[in-house]
């Protein structure tokens, strides 16, 4: 196509797209500019601050007042003072006090139907789909770019591919985030009117920013798409990407926004005791509990959008006809696993952080979840988390069946599992568990005299850490696969390599073991040094390993296509646990709240307001699963009924003729 | 060599773990060798 083109025709050309992705950018991102305004004055004025009824009403509660106690005093009367609840300083108090509901159908209309269970199904959904449809388009903009810096034009074409597969994907995913969203609304509305007052009351100031947001988002999602083919090659390619950055970059301040709403019901800022605001919008926004969200659901995010995308791939993969098709579907698989495991490594640290937070803000928040009320849905939780790292260990070890010179590996696998058993069941031993008088007696304590040293955070942090570096040590195995490092310096290379992973292990397990010996207070600073160890065996080995495997000797190629069914089915059950913890996460984070709208300001006084049965909960964590994946295949399924393009060919790895995918002996 | 090798690689592994444990409790205000004090 770039032949067509005279020299100066191609200096226009790119000077028109660097114009249109200028002015695009500039419309896109208008609302969050002209909010600026909005936001630099604390959210009042005529752009933000209490609905305009709501200052009537203050104004004239205030000139009764003064028309009452008359002079001076009366000029005092008309702005009350309020004290932030969570920045300790003194602001206007120019919104209405939180609500103080009570259980009767004015405040809590209802359906012959637990409310509480109605909005959480709905919120659950739109969560599902928002987080899809946010982590998707990340994942375009990294292969889309890494297909186009590629200098192989057949990889290129690929990448290019794959990042058009998945945009496909979240395109119907996208509409239903939306229509989702709407049920969301209608139900708060319909169910809580007085909490969703009080709360939109609070974050007028943003509220319009996040629909306008929507909006630009959507329409640089459609332009990113539907401009896809138009925009193939040279100056507007690059254009193309540029579209994908800033589709990006609007999905990221919309979940900072809607994270904000969930921050402010746990650990309210910018309102004072009685929930008046006061003020400023920036400290509503900035509560204790933000950024630790921000950062935890974006990963999670990553990690459940690459679950979700790798399904997608195991689904095509099962259900493909010809070779050339589970080729493409296994790379895609592989793909997708491998960029949500690169965001799964991290997520527990982030979660570290975020309870870290949680006990610093109120401690006691942090026992309810911890130590009391909801622990043992951590156990759960811990479950899940061992669940999804055992899955990733046994895909890549699986992985490794389809490259030449993988099966180097397969006799050091049991040892990975024994570590992989291990660090689990250390990580899923309870303090405690409920038990009958005779059980107890038989036990000898609430205690087991064994297990229960497990139990506590110093045990578990060694035990989740060692899972992660075991991960990391297979992922480099993979990495290995099927090349022999030939640097000079390779021996001495693979002896540190193997020294790092022992030490840092040996440093792990005498950092829990040393926990048992010092107080709670020093002890809690362990799971730092726990943490920079793992991450350590992740930044440094790896850019090492991948050092060491420059113009590396090749064993074989990488038989795409040819890995057993099962590894997909291990793919399947990693996105389901994904979501499944997601769900959990999601519960527990809300009910920490217990019987608070909002934690200490504004009181749930509905009937519901109280902390499910374990049960009860895993039942509806497992509807909302369900629910997401039968709707997701339909999704799918969409996907397939377009126009079908056929898989680029290309030399990714020459096939072997006459090799049919077979399973795998061993493990 | 090979053992000069493991030599090396095992000192430099345990004075960059060692290291990373005290600077990182030092940095949290925490004293790392607490019990042997």
């Amino acid at each position: 196509m770039g032949r067509l083109f005279t020299p100066m025709t191609r200096v226009k050309k790119k000077f028109f797209a660097v114009t249109a992705l200028v002015v695009a950018g500039v419309f896109l991102t208008l609302p969050i500019f002209l909010s600026v305004t909005a936001l630099a004055s604390g959210g009042g004025g005529s752009t933000g601050g209490p609905p305009p009824e709501v200052l009537a009403a203050q104004k004239a509660a205030a000139e009764a007042s003064a028309a009452e106690g008359g002079g001076e005093g009366g000029e005092e009367a008309k702005v009350e003072v309020g004290r932030d609840v969570y920045y300790k300083i003194e602001g206007p108090a120019v919104g209405m006090p939180a609500p103080i509901t009570a259980d009767n159908e004015t405040f809590y209309p209802r359906y012959n139907f637990e409310s509480r269970v109605l909005l959480w199904v709905a919120n659950q959904q739109h969560l599902y789909y928002g987080s899809f449809v946010l982590a998707v388009p990340i994942f375009c903009m990294c292969i889309e770019f890494a297909g186009m810096v590629s200098k192989d034009k057949a990889m290129a074409k690929k990448y290019d591919q794959l990042a058009y597969d998945f945009i496909k994907i979240s395109l119907t995913a996208y509409s239903l985030t939306a229509i989702l969203g709407g049920i969301l609304i209608f139900t708060f509305l319909t169910l809580y009117p007085a909490f969703f007052g009080y709360l939109s009351s609070i974050f007028r100031p943003v509220m319009h920013i996040y629909a306008l947001t929507f909006v630009a988002e959507s329409a640089t999602l459609y332009i990113y798409y539907y401009g896809w083919d138009k925009m193939r090659e040279g100056v507007l390619k690059w254009v193309h990407l540029s579209m994908s950055v800033i589709l990006n970059v609007i999905g990221t301040v919309l979940m900072f926004l809607a994270n904000s709403w969930i921050a402010f019901m746990m650990s309210p800022a910018g309102v004072d005791e009685q929930g008046r605001y006061l003020g400023n919008i920036w400290h509503v926004l900035h509560t204790a509990l933000w950024n630790p969200l921000n950062v935890h659901r974006i990963l999670g995010n990553m990690a459940f959008g690459g679950g979700v995308v790798a399904a997608y791939a195991a689904y095509r993969f099962l259900s493909s006809k010809t070779d050339e098709e589970r080729a493409h579907y296994d790379w895609m698989g592989y793909i997708a696993m491998s960029l949500g495991v690169a965001f799964l490594i991290p997520l527990p640290f982030a979660g570290y952080w975020l309870m870290r937070e949680v006990y610093a803000y109120r401690q006691q928040m942090g026992i309810t979840l911890m130590g009391g009320l909801l622990a043992w849905l951590f156990i759960i939780q811990a479950t899940m988390i061992g669940i999804l790292f055992l899955t990733t260990n046994y895909y890549l070890w699986q992985a490794l069946g389809r490259m030449t010179g993988g099966e180097r590996f397969q006799r050091y696998i049991k040892y990975l599992v024994f570590i992989l058993v291990c660090g689990l069941l250390v990580f899923i031993t309870p303090h405690t568990i409920v038990m009958t008088p005779a059980e107890l007696k038989a036990m000898g304590g609430q205690q087991h005299p064994v297990l229960g040293n497990y139990g506590v955070m110093s045990a578990k942090n060694g035990g989740i850490n060692a899972i992660i570096m075991t991960t990391i040590l297979s992922f480099i195995w993979y990495q290995r696969g099927n090349k022999v490092p030939t640097v000079s310096w390779s021996k001495f290379g693979n002896i540190f390599m193997g020294c790092f992973f022992v030490i840092a292990q040996l440093n792990n397990i005498s950092l829990a073991v040393y926990g048992y010996f010092i107080p709670a207070n020093v002890r809690i600073g362990l799971s730092v040094p726990q943490v920079a160890g793992t991450l350590s065996c992740l930044l440094l080995m790896t850019p090492l390993n991948l050092a060491m495997l420059k113009n590396g000797r090749q064993l074989g190629p990488i038989r795409w296509g040819q890995i057993p069914p099962r590894s997909q089915y291990a793919i399947i059950m990693l996105a389901t646990a994904f979501t499944w913890m997601m769900g959990l996460m999601g519960y527990i984070r809300s009910s920490v709240r217990l019987f608070w709208h909002v934690n200490e300001v504004m009181r749930d006084n509905s009937p519901w307001a109280y902390t499910h049965t374990i049960g009860f909960a895993a039942n509806v964590i497992s509807f909302n699963v369900l629910f997401f994946w039968i709707s997701i295949m339909f999704v799918f399924w969409l996907g397939t009924l377009g126009a079908k393009k056929v898989p680029v060919k290309g030399p990714v790895t020459e096939p072997i003729p006459g090799v049919s995918p077979q399973p795998a002996a061993g493990h | 060599m090979t053992i000069v090798y493991v030599a090396v690689s095992i000192a430099v592994c345990l004075a960059y773990f060692i290291g990373l444990d005290y600077v990182l409790m030092d940095a949290q205000g925490l004293d790392f060798f607490y019990m042997f004090r």
